[in-house]
């Protein structure tokens, strides 16, 4: 029986902290500050996963190129698109 | 006499985990595009039709959901403590952590399925029993088109991985990982920990919009 390293067990309550603040706030009538509340909470949950649960944060630097890869095309693709879309005149 | 799990293109044990960690990221990579796709068709309907966007988010499960979202934490949470178990190597307790995590990725499938069953009960699969006329129409197509292929792709993932992390528990109660080799752990824990990470942005695009009053 090995007991789970204090960091990961930490990760796990704080994740779950997480899910119940996000839900919570969900129903606050918080106007347009809403979304972004719930999309950085996901951004904080995704963090704490890919930084403790995939060990990101003892990675090494060729590793840590490889994961972010993926979220910088991701943000080209999303940058030139919502650059069109949220600027459309309504 | 080298370890009989190093392949011989490798110098050691250690270059060849880092060369498998590399290939799963590399996986990793595109499979965030392949879900960006998805992500940026929701941003252009949601810009072109906010409210009936919210409107449709509320008919959504959000109790089952929060469950869902609670047991694949833990799932994940298990896998990396699998991890370390096989690190310290204690095999019968990652071989246990292993299988727990691969039972919760059913129980989320079943709660999934639980949760489609009432969509359909309730008429919101596009196609099939959702409304094509009224005030919301557009946007309910909309919301639930990418909400059924959006999830359903998860449920995919979510479907491999069972298998992946069931079989490597196995492997790992016969005694084929030790403290100096468990790649295979480590890199199916990165797909589990990848699928997880897809649905907590997921969950939050899918059922926390047009909740407040």
């Amino acid at each position: 029986m090995t007991w789970p390293p204090r960091a990961l067990l930490l990760s796990w309550l704080g994740l779950l902290v997480l899910l119940a603040l996000t839900v919570g706030i969900a129903y606050r009538p918080l106007g347009a500050l809403n979304t972004p509340i719930a999309l950085l909470i996901a951004g904080i949950k995704a963090a704490i996963v890919a930084a403790f649960f995939m060990e990101l944060r003892r990675a090494r630097a060729l590793t840590i190129v490889f994961a972010g890869a993926g979220l910088f095309w991701l943000a080209i693709m999303l940058w030139l698109a919502l650059s069109d879309y949220l600027t459309r005149p309504t | 006499m080298p370890d009989p799990h190093l392949a011989e293109q490798f110098v050691d044990l250690r270059q060849q985990q880092n060369a498998a960690e590399l290939g799963l990221w590399t996986f990793v990579a595109s499979e965030v595009l392949f879900f960006g796709g998805l992500f940026l068709a929701y941003s252009v309907y949601r810009i072109a039709d906010p409210t009936g966007f919210a409107a449709a988010a509320r008919h959504t499960e959000i109790v089952l959901g929060t469950a869902n979202t609670a047991v694949l934490l833990t799932s994940s949470f298990l896998v990396a403590w699998a991890v370390a178990a096989a690190r310290a190597q204690s095999r019968r307790t990652a071989a246990a952590l292993l299988w727990m995590a691969a039972v919760l990725g059913v129980v989320f499938l079943v709660i999934k399925g639980f949760e489609y069953r009432r969509e359909y009960d309730e008429h919101l699969i596009p196609g099939l029993n959702l409304a094509t006329s009224g005030s919301h129409a557009t946007a309910d197509n909309l919301f639930f088109s990418f909400y059924f292929a959006a999830t359903g792709v998860h449920a995919i993932h979510v479907a491999l991985g069972i298998a992946v992390i069931a079989a490597t528990g196995l492997r790992a109660w016969q005694g084929a990982y030790s403290a100096e080799y468990h790649a295979p752990i480590t890199v199916a824990g990165l797909y589990w920990h990848f699928v997880d990470v897809v649905w907590i942005v997921l969950f939050a695009l899918i059922y926390l919009p047009g909740r407040a009053p």
